[in-house]
């Protein structure tokens, strides 16, 4: 009887040990459910065609070997659940059916620019219109911004004296809409021999034969999907845009993850997000290094560059120095073996990992802040014309560049200042 | 108070889930079971019937105790960190923590056996 009893005693206490060992007791973090696979809904391409665009399209240019390519280029990026959609646009968008290789025989053999005159706000209206639900927008244009030719005809100085206004504030307009929507764009500049009239800001004719000509090749969508679309098309195109510009939707990042052993110097400090306890030791001559991991997956594929990000952090300490030593992007980190499990998830979900040294510290409590401010390139100013009557003023520029540009800057810059915003504290 | 206790015999762990998520949860529970324990040997079968209430009944109890509050360190702080074994840190924690367990249970024994029939004399 003791026995039998002795032994459901032991028995007890041996399945208690077990369920301990085999339960998971400590209260777990909600679990992330897996991010989803960026996939691109559907890639529509939108060529403009008004008239202005014949002579990108006559004889030998170096715009119907872009165009070809970039959309033969982009019809195989993946993952896209449907086949890339063709669109010629001018004042109404009209589906282009016979797929990709009909539409680059086309560029060659039929007149395709033969639309009126377009108004570029009314165009990204349509054109980001299709931007939407993971797709993506691509639209080929010289980007001119006009008013309607009756207005011109009514008063020739108007694309003058209204294109910083009027023009500007309407394009303003629909990019504030489609930043409100959380999409994004990225315009990458081409050159290009011009055969045929060239339409001046008082839409006078003027021929051009193989005058170079700047045209454009705007893509619109959600960050995920664009960043994905970018870096894809960027490794497949073999002509390579002469500038580049990316305006960005996203969120300032504020959260971050603080590594307790990568990149660590120093003994006796403790990492404790969003504080880093026990700083009292630090001396120039013995300075505590702490490393940052931060996803900026969803910033302008510029702005996640190593090279922009060391020249554009801001680091502000207060009465403390506090130095950023390093960017790392996430597959650059070396020794990742010996990080333990908690370590190696925020390395997982970071995309770069920012080192930072401490070698003074004068308070008991030092507030950090990390900041990395919105900067656009602005390198469509020097290509931006007001008079392209005549060939020096125009050449390699485009009219009323610089509204256009301005117009799309200011709906982005509206709101978050900053690409990135994070605090920490350093205690002593 | 536990993260103290704690990291007086095993020094600090680097990783702050030790000392925001581990040490005081598994302090307060180690403790919540050494009570429910010793109550049961004490205050249910101490005064139900004398059928586990002798030296050697509260020494198994105890080795019991012992074993839980081992592999409860071990298994919350696995499952904190997220490793897949313990390492030699979760050792450490876990004999502070049989230490621990330890303490409040002889404690616990003290402080019950007044208010048992059986186990009034057991183990003292």
């Amino acid at each position: 009887m003791i026995r039998t009893r002795f032994s459901l005693v032991l028995l007890l206490t041996f399945g208690a040990a077990w369920w301990f060992s085999g339960c998971n007791l400590a209260p777990q973090e909600e679990t992330p459910t897996a991010p989803k696979a960026d996939t691109i809904r559907q890639i529509n391409v939108f060529l403009e065609t008004s008239a202005s665009m014949n002579g990108y399209l006559r004889g030998s240019t170096e715009f119907k070997d872009i165009v070809s390519e970039l959309v033969t280029k982009a019809a195989q990026i993946e993952p896209v659940r449907q086949p890339l959609a063709l669109y010629t646009i001018d004042k109404d968008l009209k589906p282009y059916s016979g797929g990709v290789n009909a539409f680059n025989e086309g560029l060659a053999t039929t007149p395709l620019a033969t639309g009126k005159s377009s108004e570029l706000h009314r165009i990204f209206e349509q054109v980001g219109a299709k931007a939407r639900n993971g797709e993506v927008a691509l639209l080929i244009s010289d980007c001119v911004l006009s008013f309607p030719d009756a207005e011109i005809r009514k008063n020739p100085e108007i694309n003058r004296t209204d294109a910083s206004s009027v023009l500007k504030n309407a394009i303003n307009q629909q990019f504030a809409q489609l930043r409100k929507d959380t999409i994004s764009a990225s315009v990458y500049a081409f050159e290009s021999a011009f055969n045929g009239t060239y339409y001046d800001y008082q839409n006078k004719k003027q021929t051009l034969n193989g005058e170079k000509r700047p045209f454009y090749v705007w893509a619109i969508g959600k960050q995920r999907v664009l960043t994905l679309f970018n870096q894809q098309l960027q490794e497949r195109l073999n002509a390579k845009p002469e500038h580049r510009l990316d305006f960005g939707a996203g969120k300032t990042v504020t959260d971050y993850d603080l590594f307790f052993t990568l990149n660590r110097q120093g003994e006796n400090w403790e990492a404790d997000k969003p504080a880093i306890n026990n700083l009292k030791k630090v001396k120039p001559d013995a300075p505590a290094e702490f490393a940052i991991g931060v996803d900026l997956s969803g910033l302008p594929t510029y702005a996640q560059t190593e090279d922009f990000l060391t020249k554009n952090l801001v680091v502000s300490a207060g009465n403390a120095r506090v130095k950023l030593v390093k960017v790392e992007e996430r597959d650059d980190v070396k020794d990742t073996e010996r990080l333990k499990a908690n370590e190696s998830r925020m390395l997982s979900e970071s995309s770069h990992v920012l080192t930072f040294r401490v070698s003074q510290l004068f308070d008991a409590q030092t507030p950090v802040t990390i900041t990395l401010p919105v900067r656009y390139d602005t390198w469509y100013v020097g290509q931006s014309t007001m008079d392209d009557r005549t060939p020096e003023n125009r050449q390699g520029k485009t009219f009323a560049l610089e509204h256009l540009m301005n117009g799309v800057r200011e709906a982005y810059e509206t709101g978050a200042g900053s690409f990135l915003k994070l605090s920490i504290t350093l205690n002593q | 108070m536990f993260t103290a206790l704690y990291e007086l015999f095993i020094g600090k762990n680097p990783d702050p889930t030790y000392r925001n998520a581990v040490f005081t949860s598994v302090g307060t529970l180690t403790l919540l079971i050494m009570l429910v324990l010793a109550a049961l040997f004490y205050l249910l079968l101490g005064r139900w019937r004398a059928v586990f209430h002798r030296t050697s009944h509260w020494i198994l109890t105890l080795v019991i105790a012992l074993i839980i509050g081992f592999s409860l360190a071990i298994s919350y702080a696995k499952d904190a960190t997220g490793e897949p074994s313990a390492d030699s840190y979760m050792y450490g924690f876990a004999g502070v923590n049989l230490l621990w367990a330890l303490i409040v249970f002889v404690g616990a024994s003290a402080l019950f056996r007044r208010g048992s029939v059986y186990a009034r004399h057991t183990p003292f």
